[in-house]
């Protein structure tokens, strides 16, 4: 099976995952592509979708479907952008198909994990300022909205560059600079409130 | 603003990512997953004739399908379900059920590409050779 591959593809602590992927991948059965995408990048996916839903047994529940997701999928990707990009894209829309439904809205009245953990660890250790700034920051970016939240967390988080982030949402790069703009601009709104009282 | 924000990894990984991890168990609910899903695509690839669950049962058994080995019951839920999604057709005969693919079945197995079929099995809907 030939494939066209696109390699300018991610590098990940100095090693071309996704090319040494893609070489053996015609080798390689599905099952084991996705065992190597979860190994990979099971931990991002999971804080990725964390960063969307808030807690943690929703995110894991989640993510698990994301790569049976993926798998089914797999027949059908074209090897035209990398498998990366691909497993992000499922992944942000399986999120918010998530956030979208009946059941999200009305069955799971769950805290909000992230910011109990915030707020547990800051008091643990709330001498150290360092700490308690971290904690605004985390809770605030947390705050935004979806649409903000999502490329910070992008930008920030995955250190992704415009072109990329793009990619993955599947939005205009101009779109998504305005958005880091006006994310950026609320995020300090937010922050210089708090500080000043 | 910028500044602070180069700092999100280390506080978003100390505070809100703090025990969240993709574990084994994870991996292995997902592997589970995919082996079922496997089992319902060759289930499904079975039927282009009728067939009883337990002549599905011995095919599975001999194409040595572990999940199956001490586990047939499966089989039969995975049909059950088939059944209520409408991509196979029960039939009772002399006191057997036989199963085998309805239309909607047909077009998922080609959709999923586990089975190609050629453009005179398309044309006459019937698969030519058992595989």
């Amino acid at each position: 099976m030939a494939r066209a591959i696109d390699t300018s593809t991610f590098i990940e602590g100095g090693i071309p995952v996704e090319s040494y992927l893609i070489n053996d991948t015609a080798n390689l059965s599905n099952e084991a592509i996705i065992d190597e995408l979860m190994q990979q990048y099971g931990e991002d996916v999971l804080k990725l979708v964390m960063q969307y839903v808030h807690n943690n047994s929703v995110a894991e529940d989640l993510t698990q479907e994301i790569f049976v997701k993926c798998y089914r999928a797999l027949p059908t990707f074209q090897y035209g952008s990398s498998l990366k990009t691909w497993l992000w894209r499922i992944a942000i829309n399986h999120s918010k198909d998530y956030l979208k439904s009946w059941y999200a809205k009305n069955v799971e009245a769950k805290d909000d994990e992230v910011f109990m953990k915030v707020e547990s660890s800051h008091s643990v250790e709330q001498e150290v300022i360092q700490q308690q700034e971290d904690a605004d920051l985390v809770k605030a970016v947390m705050a935004l909205p979806v649409k903000y939240r999502e490329v910070i967390y992008l930008c920030y988080y995955e250190d992704r560059t415009m072109k990329e982030m793009a990619d993955v949402l599947q939005i205009n790069e101009n779109t998504v600079k305005t958005r880091l703009r006006k994310g950026k601009q609320l995020l300090k709104k937010h922050l210089e409130r708090e500080e000043n009282g | 603003m910028d500044d602070r924000l180069k700092n999100l990894k280390t506080a978003m990984d100390r505070t809100a990512f703090s025990g969240t991890k993709f574990t084994e168990q994870h991996k292995q609910h997902v592997q589970r997953q995919l082996n079922v899903d496997e089992l319902k695509k060759m289930i499904l690839s079975l039927l282009f004739e009728a067939k009883s669950g337990i002549e599905i049962t011995q095919l599975l058994h001999v194409r040595g399908v572990q999940d199956v080995v001490n586990n047939e019951g499966m089989i039969y839920s995975i049909l059950h379900e088939q059944e209520n999604d409408g991509l196979v057709l029960a039939s009772w005969n002399d006191g057997v059920k036989r199963y085998e693919l309805t239309k909607a079945g047909k077009k998922q197995l080609q959709q999923e590409g586990h089975v190609k079929l050629t453009l005179k099995e398309r044309l006459l809907g019937v698969r030519m050779h058992a595989e």
